[in-house]
């Protein structure tokens, strides 16, 4: 089922990852969809997070690691030496798995991207209003915009970050577990924010929870660690053809939970 | 590949090993209650009618064990499928064993009467019939899907034999206005028989489903 | 004797040696502060003490007005230069400095942490007193200065160290360069630690004597003029311990009370200013 609006966002071709010496991913390859959710599922330590920080050159952050491959956002190329780091990140988002906010004013919070960017003060009091009627947090918090954001709970620290993420107009957003330390019903918000900001924005999700992006994804990616200890796109397509005939015999041990 | 939810296997197993069960005891159904019209042996028709309570409640059993298997465990991909075939199966069993309960009332009636001609082609068809039975229970049990698929593509000969005795049994009502009521019973009985034999295209289907998960309309 | 009943003993026994050790550490130093609360007290209350300079022997009276001031302006000037520069030097090693470069200056940094303080009382003598041909409160300022920075250095180090990292990342992930991260979450975030280690730099500096003997050199009148020689707190303490004079001796002991007052609530308040931070 071909969808009219097809086309790729993301395009990770054949990247390769080193921590120094050790190879932590090998032959990825991966075409994310515009405006479509898109998860990341396999055991721990197959390169799924190591995968998605590729996205918007967190690695660089880390010394002694190195990529090959393309990784092409609309076409540029994100690995290039000259691509623009700091725009790169403005247009690819992401959000933790634990939830960091700035220990400011939730309202700091939002505006510090639009800090960033040098927006006028009125255009960042909108923005940061817009942003945090996205994340549904507005009702909760637009009495007390400028008491420390750590007061919050954990759910509400989560969308404040997701808030922040959005208040720079990103592209893609990254989500990196955003729901493992959460509680089921703050957990069942974030997904529901999800569907609603897929309308908009490229989501791309790390989860170890399979019921979660089952539930949540559009398409999923099933990766596990190979021999070398690197890791591997296994498969990829349709949520409802991984979950429901996988091609891979591997992807199918591991989502009916049969993994040794 | 080592398995990490070997209860959640030892369910599954105990599940299909009850569908199976319950496959045999519409087989022995269909067999005796064929065997009640032809040897006009009414005792066996009555057991045969009794024996229908064990089925049905096997069929509950089954079907509630099947649903708290799905509300436990969370089964995706080929368990999810493999519960979901068990349900539809075990439901199209406990339908057969009703159309067998079917043939032993109409054996009842017609034993009381003298015989309207010899059985011939009935028998034939039953046979058929039993025998698609036996074997689609051969292909749940192995998972095996072509074969499946073969067994769906032999109701073609069934329904042959079904048309055969419907026009033989026609021409007799028309011969003879006495012979209705025993004609009458005797194509109901056929089309019982031959209901049970597209229910076993339905199996067919549900063994094909547990493979591919896809819905496929087979003959 | 019954297990439980010789490990609940031996339990008595350890916790008392504890306590014992405890209270002989602690015995000096509140033996030290009675000391010279008792013996200072009977200064610090004299009329004058607080407001007046030291009067010329023979003349009733008197106080350390002169060294209170002489103090805070050289303890003063000393922290405008050090708590800056310290601080760049700490967020540097911080956030740029995990190679060869900032393994150097730490180890200099921690040198310099147990060189006598004389040794610096000797480079505001060299650098400057002998350059101006003056014992100025500025040479002062700048030995002390020097003597805090290893101290302001190491505590901002330390504060942005423990800033977590995954603050680090919130600002990078948004777009922002590093150097803003650092400046507008990281040195926020770190502030507590920052303002507690330059206060207690500050402390510390407040209550040096060998730095200032030849730099600062002490001053009996009231003056403000940093290129001149001014008095001190603990110059006071030290002239006046040696002199055979009652009522001088009696302002030392006020002023030696005064300072480890000093000392003592600026711990005290930055440990407050900690609390309430992390709150």
């Amino acid at each position: 089922m071909r969808d009219v609006d097809a086309e790729t966002k993301l395009d990770a071709r054949h990247v390769n990852f080193w921590y120094g010496d050790f190879q932590a991913l090998h032959d990825a390859s991966l075409a994310v969809q515009a405006r479509k959710i898109t998860a990341l599922i396999g055991p721990s330590g197959c390169g799924k997070t190591t995968f998605l920080r590729i996205f918007n050159r967190m690695h660089d952050l880390v010394p002694g690691t190195k990529a090959s491959g393309e990784v092409l956002l609309d076409g540029h190329n994100v690995l290039s030496p000259d691509t623009d780091v700091i725009n790169l990140r403005r247009q690819v988002g992401m959000l933790f798995q634990r939830a960091n906010p700035f220990p400011k004013s939730i309202y700091d919070n939002v505006a510090y991207g639009p800090h960033i960017l040098g927006w006028s003060k009125q255009q960042t009091s909108q923005i940061v209003e817009e942003s945090l009627k996205d994340t549904g947090l507005w009702d909760e918090v637009k009495d007390r915009l400028r008491r420390s954001a750590l007061n919050l709970s954990g759910g509400q620290q989560q969308r404040l970050c997701l808030a922040r993420a959005l208040a720079v107009k990103p592209e893609v957003i990254l989500m990196d577990e955003p729901a493992s330390a959460l509680d089921p019903i703050a957990t069942l918000r974030i997904e529901e924010l999800m569907q609603e900001l897929k309308k908009r924005y490229t989501i791309v999700i790390v989860t170890h929870n399979m019921q979660q992006a089952s539930r949540v994804s559009d398409f999923t990616a099933f990766m596990l660690m190979n021999p070398t200890r690197a890791g591997e796109v296994i498969e990829f397509g349709p949520t409802d053809d991984i979950f429901n005939r996988p091609k891979d015999g591997r992807t199918e041990d591991y989502i009916t939970g049969r993994f040794g | 590949m080592a398995t990490t939810r070997t209860l959640f296997d030892h369910e599954l197993a105990e599940l299909k090993s009850g569908v199976v069960r319950m496959g045999s005891m519409v087989e022995q159904a269909i067999a005796e209650s064929m065997s009640a019209l032809v040897d006009r042996n009414n005792a066996l028709a009555r057991e045969v009618i009794a024996r229908d309570q064990e089925v049905n409640e096997l069929h509950r059993q089954l079907r509630e064990r099947a649903f708290m298997i799905m509300a436990t465990q969370q089964p995706v991909a080929r368990d999810l499928r493999l519960i979901v075939s068990f349900q539809h199966m075990v439901l199209e069993l406990e339908r057969m064993g009703d159309h067998a309960v079917g043939i032993a009332r109409a054996a009842l009636r017609l034993n009381d009467m003298p015989q309207l001609k010899p059985y011939i082609d009935l028998p034939k068809m039953a046979e058929l019939t039993e025998s698609q039975v036996h074997d689609i229970l051969g292909a749940v049990i192995e998972a095996d899907q072509d074969r499946a698929r073969a067994i769906a593509e032999r109701d073609d000969e069934v329904d042959a034999l079904y048309h055969k005795i419907w026009d033989e049994l026609v021409s007799f009502m028309v011969q003879d206005p006495a012979n209705v009521q025993r004609a009458a019973i005797l194509l109901f009985l056929a089309k019982d028989l031959e209901r049970i034999a597209d229910r076993v295209t339905n199996i067919a289907e549900d063994v094909v489903f547990l493979h591919t998960g896809r819905i496929v309309e087979l003959s | 004797m019954s297990r439980p009943l010789v490990r609940a003993l031996v339990d008595r026994l350890v916790g008392g040696l504890v306590v014992l050790c405890v209270s002989v550490a602690a015995i000096p130093v509140l033996v030290l502060f009675l000391f010279v609360l008792i013996n200072g007290l009977p200064g610090v209350l004299t009329p004058g003490f607080f407001t007046d300079p030291p009067y010329p022997q023979g003349v009733p009276g008197g106080g350390v007005a002169n060294a209170i001031i002489g103090t805070l302006e050289i303890v003063g000037i000393g922290s405008l230069l050090a708590v800056p520069v310290g601080a760049l030097i700490g967020i540097f090693l911080s956030e740029y400095g995990r190679n060869q470069v900032g393994n150097t200056v730490r180890f200099i940094s921690d040198v310099f942490t147990g060189l006598p303080s004389i040794a610096f009382g000797i480079f505001g003598y060299t650098v400057v007193v002998l350059t101006t041909h003056h014992f100025s409160a500025l040479s002062a300022s700048i030995a002390l200065a020097v003597l805090m920075l290893p101290v302001i250095l190491r505590a901002t180090e330390t504060a942005l160290v423990l800033v977590p990292n995954s603050l680090r990342e919130a600002g990078l992930a948004l777009g922002a360069p590093r150097w803003r991260v650092t400046l507008e979450i990281v040195v926020p975030a770190a502030l507590g630690g920052i303002v507690t280690g330059a206060l207690l730099a500050m402390a510390r500096a407040a209550g040096e004597t060998a730095p200032l003997l030849f730099t600062a050199f002490g001053n009996d009148i009231i003056q403000t003029n940093p290129l001149q020689p001014m008095g001190a707190l603990s110059l006071t303490i030290f002239r006046n311990a040696l002199v055979p004079y009652p009522n001088l001796q009696q302002q030392a002991w006020g002023a030696a009370l005064l300072l480890v007052a000093l000392v003592a609530a600026t711990n005290i308040l930055a440990r407050i200013y900690v609390r309430r931070i992390q709150r």
